[in-house]
């Protein structure tokens, strides 16, 4: 995918998914200011992402995302790891901790 | 035996038939009371035919549980049995592109794991695993069962026939394990019967069929949102009108493929052999029949109204019905290892305690009424759903409950260890599951209703619903099931998610309501007997359904607000909720938390 198409993609995903405007969705702006997100949101933006990347997305990296730019730029990155073959990170229980083998 | 000379009796417990439900008793009696002296006698001999022994058996998280943990089969499974991926759907038009259904199940393996057995490799297995520390005897028939009398001491007499003619075992506890063959159930008249109307037929093919081969492989974002391309490692569903249709893969490569209808819907002579089984999917489920021409069935299999209940499964008499010889509820959602597990711990309880002196009317009384809970509350879900296959909308949001439930009540039962508790602290467990037996039976009424009445679609399809992976009211039923916790703990949470129950319940409704419209919200108020239902209806929150994005994520609860996350917002069709609840109720709900009674 190019840098164009994912950003279309995301576009989609985010208007489709919280019934934004789709001009409104700037490269640069907030998630959490500009569009009125919150963390559920973010977790859903993850989950639908996941059908782009095929991967579990890593939530220590997700955290950082403030922009739409950084967005697709983790978008770009999570398709460069799915492509050679990068572990995916671990399941987390509620508790903090992971399932039990 | 306190009160009972082992020597008068042969064994402590001899097991009528060795299929899963007996094998897995003898090896969770072998590993708990390993004293007990333990028979198994079973007609068939080994080596079980691999594949097509039985229908393949797919487990959840009860049954996983109680192989993998309970009997410690872990290691072994992961060794030697397909891992599963979940329960997946596919719902919405049945006869149009296959790309276009809506797909109900998950990205990648849940955390909480479970099975695809090849029944034959299992039992096989299971026999050697057991016969170390049993007494088994294979190409041996249970001729006869005579049960001491009733509230004497005297021992059971179990009458066997094999090559070496006929023998008579005596012994304290006799079980029946005999499946279909209902041993004790005929003996004692322990029948009931069902309210789930269906049939079944079920072949296997000798290769792997992928639910993936049904969409083009052009289809990118619909191959790639399958994360790891594991879609055929799900227990598969398609669902349609009346009607949902199995494919599971089975080891080595075979696929056993069903057809579960409703006798309303589809009468069991329009699918009761493999020649119109295959005609009745080319015109239901016309991209799997496509998939399957040419291709060669192993064999046939047909059971006509599957499902029936019991009056009782465990008694003071020193007997049991363990697995099909007491209950079948019903295929959907792999629950036959389920009642397997409750029914086998509860009897290896009841052994224990008989042994020890403690065996008490009130644990028996209260496991079988657990039992019959269990089935009722299966009936409550699966019983009359033709319609509400028919519309994704309807049945996803079903479905969702349905998880709900089964995480919250019924495998919080066995994870937390309820069966294992005092009678009293049983009793309020149980008092909690007629709660959520009540809630359900409002929101599968309505979900009936809702199919059956329909005007609107009020929903923008979503392609694929899978539960996210953290922050949310379902997802953390499962993950939380593998979180230990004291009995206090179990009991509260418990009771916490029955007040997200009942929010579940009026969200199914307000859903319901929007998709059946002004013309049959009355209607539809009726059917489900709305006047008679004890919930909170939240005026503020139902004002708040034609509000903006960020006012009903400000107002809603967690689980209005999960709900919406995975089945999307209702559009509606101009007639707000209030208005559309008004008609419903015959009078106005008004903010906030009026109850909706009679």
């Amino acid at each position: 995918m190019t840098r164009d198409e994912i950003h279309d993609t995301v576009v989609e995903i985010l208007s489709d998914s919280f019934e934004l405007d789709r001009a409104d969705i700037k490269l640069e702006s907030t998630l959490y200011e500009d569009l009125d997100l919150d963390s559920i949101d973010a977790v859903d933006i993850f989950v639908q992402l996941r059908s782009v990347t095929g991967r579990r997305p890593d939530p220590a990296k997700a955290k950082e995302i403030r922009t739409v730019d950084e967005l697709i730029t983790f978008v770009e990155e999570e398709l460069a790891a799915a492509e050679r073959g990068d572990p995916e990170p671990d399941v987390q229980l509620p508790d903090g901790s992971t399932p039990p083998e | 035996m306190s009160n009972n000379p082992r020597s008068s009796t042969t064994h402590d417990v001899v097991i009528c038939g060795g299929g899963l439900a007996g094998l897995t008793l003898a090896r969770q009696l072998g590993r708990e009371q390993p004293e007990l002296r333990v028979a198994v006698v079973e007609p068939s001999r080994r080596p079980l035919p691999m594949v097509t022994h039985k229908v393949g058996e797919s487990t959840v998280e009860v049954g996983t549980n109680y192989l993998a943990h309970t009997l410690g089969l872990k290691p072994y499974l992961d060794a030697e049995h397909l891992p599963k991926n979940g329960l997946r759907f596919f719902s919405g038009d049945n006869r149009g592109p296959f790309v276009d259904r809506v797909e109900f199940g998950p990205f990648e393996f849940p955390p909480v794991p479970s099975y695809q057995l090849d029944r034959g490799k299992l039992e096989n297995d299971l026999r050697a695993m057991v016969e170390e520390h049993v007494d088994l005897r294979e190409g041996v028939k249970v001729s006869r069962v005579e049960l001491a009398e009733s509230g004497s001491d005297d021992p059971h007499r179990v009458v066997i026939e094999g090559d070496d003619g006929e023998q008579t075992l005596s012994t304290r506890w006799v079980v029946d394990a005999t499946g279909r063959r209902h041993l004790l159930r005929r003996q004692l008249d322990l029948g009931a019967p069902s309210r789930i109307d269906a049939s079944s037929s079920w072949f296997r093919v000798p290769e792997k069929v992928d639910v993936a081969e049904l969409v083009d492989a052009s289809e990118e974002r619909w191959h790639t949102r399958d994360n790891h391309g594991n879609r055929w490692l799900s227990t598969n569903h398609l669902t349609g009108p009346g009607y949902w249709v199995w494919i599971i893969p089975l080891a080595g490569d075979h696929t056993s493929i069903g057809i579960v209808a409703e006798t309303e819907h589809h009468p069991f002579e329009t699918f009761h052999t493999l020649e119109k089984s295959l005609e009745w999917l080319a015109e239901h489920e016309p991209a799997l029949a496509k998939r399957l021409e040419g291709v060669e069935a192993s064999d046939f299999l047909v059971r006509k109204q599957y499902s029936y209940s019991g009056k009782r499964f465990l008694s003071t008499d020193r007997w049991a019905a363990v697995g099909e010889a007491a209950f079948f509820t019903d295929p959907l959602y792999s629950q036959g290892t389920d009642y397997i597990t409750f029914a086998n711990t509860y009897t290896a309880r009841a052994i224990r305690e008989d042994r020890e002196g403690t065996l008490s009317e009130e644990l028996v009384s209260l496991a079988n009424q657990f039992m019959l809970r269990l089935f009722e509350a299966n009936e409550d879900i699966l019983a009359r759903s033709g319609n509400v296959f028919r519309h994704a909308d309807v049945f996803g949001t079903k479905l969702l409950w349905d998880y709900y439930y089964y995480w919250a009540f019924m495998a919080a039962w066995y994870f937390n260890r309820v069966y294992a508790m005092d009678v009293e602290r049983q009793r309020r467990f149980l008092a909690l599951g007629d709660e959520y037996a009540r809630v359900s039976r409002y929101i599968q009424e309505t979900a009936r209703a809702w199919a059956e009445l329909r005007q609107h679609d009020g929903w923008k399809a979503r392609t694929h619903v899978g539960l996210p992976d953290t922050l949310s009211v379902i997802t953390d039923l499962h993950m939380q099931l593998d979180v230990q916790k004291d009995p206090d703990a179990a009991e509260a949470r418990m009771r916490e998610d029955l007040e997200g129950a009942k929010e579940f319940a009026a969200e199914v409704l307000y859903r319901a309501l929007i998709g059946v419209g002004p013309e049959n919200a009355a209607e539809l108020a009726r059917r489900v007997d709305l006047a008679s239902w004890d919930l909170p209806l939240d005026g503020a929150r139902v004002a708040l359904q034609e509000g903006s994005r960020v006012a009903r994520r400000g107002g809603f609860s967690r689980v209005a607000r999960d709900l919406e996350r995975l089945m999307g917002h209702p559009p509606g069709n101009g007639t707000p909720l209030a208005r559309l609840l008004e008609q419903a109720l015959g009078r106005r709900v008004e903010a906030p938390g009026l109850q909706a009674r009679a």
